[in-house]
């Protein structure tokens, strides 16, 4: 092939679409196109899955809110729960819950409202619990302190690692061409279209050039004069020895904003959200959080003092003004370029319909009506999306 | 009481490992029990009815759980049979006191108090530096405390340990901290705990001199996990204390510890046969100890050649260096395999390359000699004291010299390889690593026919076949298998196998609450070995904070 002055020396590739970013987003998108016959490299920093997409905590919600939000992870729990005949990697999807408890009864008023208002019209009404109700269905949580809990039952969990693979080996299978360690430095535009994606180890020339780059976007759009409100921040997370298995669902403390689950393996993982400061910084721990999320488990379930943890981590949330994704393209972008970003922390979650509908969107040009909302005009446009019921 | 057996936490399946040091803690939460070692408790063998059946339990194995069909297509029933590991209850683990926060400061902190660290820890206060030692079992000096034997120079270095805690118990300037764990670096602190959960540790010092040590790990055959086995140390600890009534061991792993283990097993009256996958007996210096042994070299070790040597237990004194600890502060980890297994890259002072305050001392910086430990010790001491401005640079010359013509006389191959470590290829600055890939802890070397019978991972069940499948499935290559060539061949240098951060995440190798210190040294240089890649090519896991696990309840005492 014929390769320009700046791919000179790389691995060079032609395709109909470059995703940039080997994260779940990334990935998803590419076998969405890889499946509609389309030629698709992707282009990944570290390693395929490296990111923000297995460093999470593996659980999915429906319960949003905001009616566009819901809609969305309605949808995209649907898809996911189809993926491990599709993949060929089981996903281990499972809807195992999400329980949020209360210790005002105020919040559960907010989540009553949320619920007649979002979630029973979209047919996913939530149960509400006494006391006395989260003290028989789940003994193990200090019932002193709650005054009640919110049982979302369509919500769950899934494999992250298992999810990744999957896509990563059937996307192969499909013709799926991935660089790693190829950090993109420069998206070529010529006479307003999207014309070559150069990397650090490759070079791909392509009509299409889907940005899926997680925590990383911002600044790579901001080469290309877009300014996307994505701001990264840093999640610390962490996971303690196994022990047999005892509790179900996702469990999160509305008033810390800790949370816990035990995986299948019988692991307990979780964080507490804490003082995160934006910016790319390091994957790194600190004690100070650390402390405040075993004292905050010991708040929700006393017993987990016992529990040894294992390890922790970090990973990136990219944040986005109204607390949700962007995608699709902007009305003056050059042709040929979009995005799938910002997920705000919902990002695996809410990837395996993002890839389906990017993939139709730039197969065939329709937008999906799930996906017109998350338009990246609307923050100029004033059309940002709104909280049905501010929690907390 | 030493319990032989443990069961594995997903099929049930005898596991007959036994290792008695601190740092298996993690090791005895993922079989159920909560110390193999000392009093009662734990689980009781409870195997799911379906992992009697053997097509079950290999459905079930890491390497196949997750792309099995028949899993998927009923994963509504086999979910709930998954949850069901038979792991501790969590009421049966026990409380934690309430800790207390206590801060330690000094100029050098040193991680670990065997022979590498007291001897280090002495230098340093020596030259007036105020020493914290962080040491995980309740008494000092580690392995060699239970080392009685003559080295070549004479010394004995359980005679050594116990002249250098005398001198260091009564050191104003040496602060110890015997019965504590070292959970490593975080952004805003350093942390190490009591093992008894009384006392989390802020360690505030300049330096850091890593004494880890080295680690005797299982030794993966066909059959491995039915075969009673113990590591060195805690073979040669229950010997001490009459535990043990065995009238004939193996054992494997014949370098200069190995060979003194076994010397030290026969003295007592046991039957001892030597084993390595090597040519030859790996000891250069107790050649003479080992002539006195049943030796048997070149063996391709299977279950079935221990039953019928008739042996009542395998010894395992095969050693990774353990460097955990100063990977995750920062240091880079390279294969070496003059100096045994991977270690970080560091000078001559024992400076770790990619960091400014660490150092690495003893067997963590390679398997050397031990009567050569004291002199490292007194060059690494040299250098911090040199940063420091309390020697001049000639008496830093002379204490790096002394343990460069020491180790040079001792073992030529060994100094050349700090040499590389060093100087880089050429003296530029640039190390490389070597291709072919000894892999002394792998007894059925390059024989992949079992692969499924040799288990890596003990925590996660997580065998040789189960790497292979997830090779496999991750690359979509069809067969592995190896062959002897003379030529490389084209396909096989171009086959990049996943890196270990990808096959952790898929088949939860490492993953178990030993935090891979049974397995992770293992399955990286095994793979490289039957990929002819380097160990570094296939790397090491991220090394992740606490090194060793921590009560939750211990860390939530842990606030200002």
């Amino acid at each position: 092939m014929q390769v320009s002055e700046g791919g000179r020396g790389l691995q060079s590739f032609v395709g109909d679409v470059v995703v940039v970013g080997g994260g779940v987003v990334g990935l998803a998108t590419a076998y969405g196109l890889a499946r509609r016959g389309l030629k698709v490299i992707v282009m990944e920093r570290g390693y395929v899955g490296g990111g923000s997409s297995t460093r999470n905590v593996s659980r999915f919600r429906v319960h949003f809110g905001n009616a566009e939000n819901t809609r969305y992870a309605i949808e995209s729990a649907r898809v996911m729960e189809r993926l491990s005949g599709e993949l060929g990697w089981n996903a281990i999807f499972e809807r195992s819950g999400y329980l949020w408890l209360a210790r005002e009864e105020r919040v559960l008023n907010q989540y009553k409202e949320l619920n007649e208002k979002v979630w029973k019209p979209l047919g996913v009404p939530v149960k509400f619990l006494t006391r006395e109700e989260l003290a028989e269905g789940y003994p193990y949580i200090d019932k002193s302190r709650y005054v009640g809990a919110v049982l979302g039952e369509q919500d769950g969990e899934f494999h992250h690692d298992y999810v990744i693979a999957g896509y990563y080996t059937r996307g192969r299978d499909l013709g799926v061409e991935y660089v790693e360690n190829s950090e993109v430095t420069k998206i070529t535009i010529s006479n307003g279209k999207v014309s070559e994606v150069k990397g650090r180890r490759a070079f791909a020339r392509a009509k299409s050039v889907i940005v899926a780059a997680g925590a990383w976007t911002k600044d790579l759009m901001l080469q290309l004069g877009i300014d996307l409100p994505i701001t990264p921040v840093r999640k610390e997370i962490g996971v303690t020895a196994p022990v047999r298995y005892f509790m179900e669902p996702f469990i999160i403390d509305t008033q810390t904003n800790a949370y816990i689950a035990q995986t299948m393996r019988g692991e307990v993982i979780g964080s507490i959200e804490g003082k995160d400061e934006p910016g790319l910084k390091p994957f790194e721990n600190t004690l100070d959080w650390l402390t405040n999320w075993a004292r905050a488990m010991e708040e929700m379930v006393p017993a987990t003092r016992r529990l040894r943890v294992m390890r922790v981590w970090s990973g990136f949330y990219e944040m986005t003004p109204d607390h949700s994704h962007i995608m699709g393209r902007g009305k003056d972008w050059p042709e040929g370029l979009y995005v799938a970003s910002g997920f705000s922390g919902h990002g695996f979650m809410l990837a395996p319909l993002t890839g389906e509908l990017m993939a139709e969107y730039v197969a065939t040009g329709r937008l999906s009506d799930l996906a017109a909302p998350f338009s990246p005009d609307r923050f100029s446009s004033g059309n940002m999306l709104k909280e049905a019921v501010v929690i907390g | 009481m030493v319990k032989e057996s443990l069961y594995s936490a997903r099929t049930g399946e005898e596991r007959r490992f036994v290792c008695c040091e601190w740092w298996c803690e993690g090791y005895w939460l993922s079989m159920g029990e909560f110390n193999q070692c000392e009093g009662e408790g734990g689980v009781s063998p409870r195997v799911p009815f379906l992992m009697r059946l053997r097509t079950v339990r290999r459905m079930a194995s890491p390497g196949r759980f997750p792309r099995n069909k028949w899993i998927i297509r009923f994963w509504g029933v086999a979910s709930s049979m998954a949850r069901q590991m038979n792991h501790l209850d969590m009421e049966s683990l026990p409380e934690p006191p309430r800790a207390a926060v206590k801060e330690v400061a000094g100029d050098v902190l040193v991680v670990g108090g065997g022979l590498a660290g007291l001897s280090a820890a002495r230098e340093l206060a020596g030259l007036g530096f105020r020493v914290t030692v962080v040491e995980g079992f309740k008494t000092l000096g580690g392995r060699h405390a239970l080392d009685s034997g003559k080295l070549v120079d004479g010394r004995v270095p359980a005679e050594l340990i116990r002249d250098l805690t005398g001198r260091l118990e009564g050191d104003p300037n040496v602060t110890i901290l015997a019965g504590a764990a070292f959970d490593g670096k975080l952004e805003d602190a350093v942390i190490a705990h009591s093992l008894d959960g009384s006392a989390v540790f802020k360690l505030r010092h300049r330096y850091v001199v890593f004494a880890t040590g080295s680690r005797e790990v299982p030794i993966v055959y066909p059959g491995n996990a039915h075969v009673t086995t113990f590591t060195g140390w805690t073979y040669l600890m229950l010997l001490r204390s009459g535990a043990l009534k065995h009238r004939s061991v193996a054992v494997y792993g014949s370098d200069d510890w190995g060979v003194r283990v076994a010397h030290a097993i026969k003295s007592a009256g046991v039957s001892v046969s030597l084993l390595d996958n090597s040519v030859q007996v790996r000891s250069d210096a107790y050649r003479d100890l080992a002539r006195e042994l049943n030796v048997e070299t070149s063996v391709s070790l299977t279950r079935e050649k221990l039953v019928g040597m008739g042996v009542d237990a395998l010894v395992a004194t095969s050693r990774v260096p353990a460097i955990e600890a100063v990977v995750q502060w920062g240091g880079e980890a390279y294969y070496e395999h003059e100096l045994g297994g991977m270690i970080p890259r560091h000078s001559w002072s024992g400076e770790v390359m990619g960091t400014t305050d660490a150092y690495v001392v003893g067997e963590a910086s390679g398997l050397i000699p031990i009567h050569l430990i004291p002199l490292q010790a007194k060059a690494v001491a040299a250098s911090i004291a040199f940063k420091e401005g309390r020697i001049g640079e000639a008496d830093l010359d002379k204490a790096i010299a002394e343990f460069r013509t020491a180790i040079n006389v001792a073992s030529p191959k060994q100094f050349n390889a700090f040499q590389r470590l060093d100087k880089g290829l050429h003296e530029i600055g640039l190390f490389v690593e070597p291709n072919v890939i000894n892999v002394p802890q792998w007894g059925s070397e390059m024989n992949l026919e079992d692969a499924e019978e040799e288990l890596i991972c003990p925590c996660e069940d997580v065998s040789l076949g189960d790497l292979l499948e997830d090779v496999k499935a991750l690359t979509g290559v069809r067969e592995i298998k190896v062959t002897v060539l003379h030529e490389e061949t084209l396909e096989a240098r171009n086959f990049r196998p996943p890196s270990m951060e990808k096959i952790k995440r898929t088949t939860g190798l490492g993953t178990g609450a030993c935090q891979g210190k049974l397995c992770m040294m293992t399955a990286t240089l095994i793979l490289a070995r039957i990929f002819q890649k380097k160990p570094r090519e296939v790397g090491i896991f991220k090394q992740r904070f606490p090194l060793h696990p921590i009560p939750m309840g211990v860390v939530g005492d842990a606030s200002e």
